[in-house]
């Protein structure tokens, strides 16, 4: 068979079946050699591809009364198929390139052009914290490195995506400096990323709250208490059953420490208090789903 | 004249009485189309365990009268001899008022219903099963009522102190410190507050006797209205809120 004697179809249907013999490839090689930290395009660009190529040659192949199929493009469809299916194999066995596969593609147009027009929202109240952070935030570092992280971004995330710079946060068109709010971040992407996160006026909040009727500063070092330990009061306020309560053995352990909750998991005065000021200001049950 | 068979079993523990029944017939052809279940808390204890059948007697007729139109000729199985006694001769020879009145009440009903024909039975598994139902029910609505309550610990080791709504009501405060008491083992007590209309009241239940924590709350209480104080069991009446009392005790425990 010559190349004369495919039709116009022909081509476009080998034109877009023919990538979908390399570009899963394509994918699965970049989810596995980026690092954990960088973002890489090309899992969601392969699979996007995949789905909307299939679906383009099962609308062209409905009207194949139309097209005489070629019996290259038979053989094309079962190499493109076969390659699909180890591809979907090896997503299958590596954790880190399914996720990476199903985590979506992101809206391009809002990343960096948005990033010189935001405004730059930073509190004074709160520089403090940003100063004073030398042991905890290397702790936090070097637990982050222990997570299997995959620091792409989902659709829903888009508008919450993090500066180049790694020292803010873009919220909703604001870039955040405040490296509490930063970590409470860092924290949701590394063990909660499908949440609804906190908004930063709504940290605030709860920052402020707590400050006033705790003596100890909020999420500094390891004598603070941050957003995991006060959902984790929240939810012993509320009376969820903590499953899998050794998951939180830290949080409880720390909250116990600080005399917010017995060594039963009941309340304590401090903590009762505490609850109190965060139902005064609406956010026990916003807190509470942090960790649920 | 429609037919229908009412089966009743219940029990007491205490002041605690529950029961439930069944009823099924012409117009009820299963056995749980029409079933209900209670339980009440008596001013006194029962001696003679009859008031679970009378009072779920009581409430099966009342709900064959909103349910049905027609008039009916019922069959109660009585499985107590002495409530069989009762029934046949309303309530002659019996001195408590109590169980005259609910005896009266019934017959009242059964007569507004048609006629209801009472025949001697033994405990069967249906009244084992209605009220093994209404013992379920009832510790279910109790532990409702604590999932719903706000609680907190003065210290470690230290008292429980539960913070009840109003729709809890219709439970006194002293069975719930005694589930209380089961509840947390190792505390050293428990302390219960429940708000009533104007006064709030706060029932202290205590192991050790101890009422340190009373004698401080009342010195700083403004509202304090009256006390009643038994040997484990302290009831301490006050004008002030729910939330004024509960900041004094988290003053005091802080």
């Amino acid at each position: 068979m010559t190349l004369e004697e495919l039709s116009i179809t022909d081509i476009l249907m080998i034109a877009i079946v023919a990538p979908n013999i390399f570009l899963p490839w394509v994918g699965v090689v970049k989810a596995a050699i980026t690092r954990t930290e960088e973002y890489t395009v090309w899992p969601a660009i392969s699979l996007y591809y995949i789905l909307i190529s299939f679906v383009m040659v099962i609308l062209l192949s409905s009207v194949g009364i139309i097209i005489s199929i070629k019996p290259i493009i038979g053989e094309l469809l079962i190499y493109a198929s076969t390659s699909i299916l180890m591809a979907v194999i090896a997503g299958a066995i590596s954790e880190k390139v399914r996720r990476r596969f199903i985590e979506g593609l992101p809206r391009l147009s809002i990343q960096p052009k948005k990033v010189e027009n935001t405004h730059v929202k930073t509190h004074a109240s709160h520089r403090y914290y940003e100063d004073s952070r030398s042991k905890y935030y290397g702790r936090l570092a070097e637990q982050g490195k222990q997570h299997t992280l995959s620091e792409t971004m989902s659709s829903r995330e888009a508008s919450q995506e993090r500066h180049p710079s790694q020292n803010t946060v873009i919220v909703d068109g604001q870039v955040i400096r405040d490296r509490d709010y930063i970590d409470y971040f860092k924290w949701c992407r590394e063990n909660y990323r499908w949440h609804r996160r906190l908004t930063y006026d709504e940290f605030l909040k709860i920052k402020e709250a707590v400050s006033e009727k705790l003596s100890i500063r909020f999420l500094v070092g390891d004598s603070g208490v941050g957003i995991p330990e006060l959902s984790i009061l929240a939810r012993i306020s509320l009376r969820e059953g903590l499953r899998n309560s050794t998951v939180w053995a830290e949080a409880i352990r720390k909250l116990n420490k600080l005399g917010l909750v017995s060594r039963n998991c009941k309340l304590m005065p401090r903590g009762v208090r505490v609850v109190k000021a965060l139902k005064e200001v609406g956010m026990l049950e916003k807190i509470a789903e942090q960790t649920m | 004249m429609k037919k229908a068979r009412v089966r009743v079993g219940g029990g007491c523990r205490g002041r605690l009485i529950y029961y439930g029944y069944t009823v099924y017939g012409d117009k009820w052809r299963w056995m749980t189309e029409l079933e209900g279940y209670g339980y009440r808390f008596l001013p006194r204890r029962d001696k003679t365990g009859l008031t679970p059948y009378l009072h779920g007697l009581k409430s099966a007729l009342k709900k064959i009268i909103d349910e049905a139109n027609d008039q009916y000729e019922l069959i109660y199985y009585c499985p107590n001899k002495r409530l069989y006694e009762l029934l046949s001769s309303w309530g002659d020879g019996c001195r408590d008022k109590m169980i005259v009145d609910l005896v009266n009440e019934v017959k009242r009903l059964s007569n507004n219903v048609g006629y209801m024909k009472i025949v001697k039975s033994k405990i069967t598994s249906i009244e084992k099963r209605i009220r093994r139902d209404a013992e379920e029910k009832f510790n279910k609505d109790v532990e409702e009522v604590f999932k719903e309550s706000r609680s907190w610990i003065t210290s470690e080791d230290g008292y429980i102190v539960y913070i009840f709504d109003e729709s809890s009501r219709h439970i006194p405060l002293e069975y719930l410190s005694s589930i209380a008491f089961h509840r947390e083992n190792g505390a050293k007590g428990v302390m219960l507050l429940r708000s009533s209309g104007t006064v709030t009241r706060l029932l202290h239940h205590s192991i050790e006797g101890s009422r340190e924590i009373l004698d401080r709350l009342k010195r700083m209480d403004l509202g304090f209205v009256s006390e009643w104080r038994g040997t484990y069991r302290s009831l301490y009446v006050t004008r002030s809120s729910i939330d004024d009392v509960e900041e004094l005790l988290l003053e005091m425990a802080s």
